[in-house]
């Protein structure tokens, strides 16, 4: 099994509260949908609540401007790539606003994680 | 003729002890296949929950009861923790990681601690700062503690 990074947070000293730095398996992914012209939903198994789920929202281009009709769906092979990597490290980082890590077709800006 | 069971899975066991006392209830050992998710709980602290050792995971009358380790760790190194941990429990063949053992702060002739902590798990530098990252506690709850 290989494990998922996300972290919301851009300023270090802004670390530590619930709704930020999130670690999941590969095997608690739920589905993935689109949420409006511009972001994206992950949806996990609840990690406190195992009959609700957790929620990361990617930002991504708007999909209704011809230029960037596609990110969406570039953006959902990302993540599939993503989660299924057999990253040698054991886990994959799919965004890190502190260390600048995203998806090629994310926005890393106001991309988040929340916890139910 | 009697047989006996020879297959073994290739579970990845995490071995946790939250002092030196061993006393009831200050060790666990967590397996891989029951992680459900990290998260922080504050800027020093992020807890690793697991279905419980004890009971269904399928949370009859209600949600399961976690079980738990929370790792007290340098300042905001949070995703550095989180890295090595999850580097320990992907091993394919699974095996013996210890998370965090001992804790001591003397050494004791009797064996009882070695006075520092012991662990198997090295863990990253915070990336942005280069600041040296250390767990200097280790809090366990389990459904059955």
């Amino acid at each position: 099994m290989k494990y998922l990074i996300v972290n919301d947070q851009a300023t270090l000293t802004s670390m530590g509260a619930v709704d930020q730095t999130f670690m999941f398996p590969q095997n608690r992914v739920l589905g993935m949908e689109s949420l409006t012209d511009t972001t994206t939903h992950l949806l996990i198994q609840g990690t406190n609540d195992v009959d609700d789920e957790d929620t990361i929202v990617l930002v991504h281009a708007d999909k209704s401007a011809a230029a960037t009709h596609k990110v969406e769906r570039n953006l959902i092979d990302d993540m599939v790539s993503a989660i299924n990597n057999d990253s040698r490290l054991g886990f994959t980082v799919l965004f890190d606003l502190l260390n600048n890590v995203k998806l090629p077709n994310q926005t890393l800006a106001s991309s988040t994680f929340t916890e139910d | 003729m009697i047989k006996t069971m020879t297959a073994q899975e290739k579970e990845l066991m995490m071995y946790v002890a939250e002092d030196a006392t061993y006393a009831t209830g200050n060790q666990a050992i967590f397996k891989a296949s029951d992680f459900v998710g990290a998260t922080c709980v504050d800027s020093t602290n992020t807890i690793f929950r697991f279905y419980p050792q004890d009971v269904s995971r399928m949370g009859i009358g209600g949600d399961p009861a976690f079980d738990t380790f929370t790792l007290t760790h340098t300042e905001d190194a949070h995703i550095e923790v989180m890295k090595a941990v999850a580097s320990a429990m992907s091993n394919p063949h699974g095996g013996f990681v210890v998370i965090q053992d001992d804790l001591g702060t003397a050494y004791s002739s009797d064996g009882s601690s070695s006075g520092a902590a012991m662990t198997d798990l090295r863990y990253a530098k915070i990336a942005s700062t280069g600041t040296a990252v250390a767990v200097t506690a280790a809090t366990i709850t389990t459904v059955d503690a």
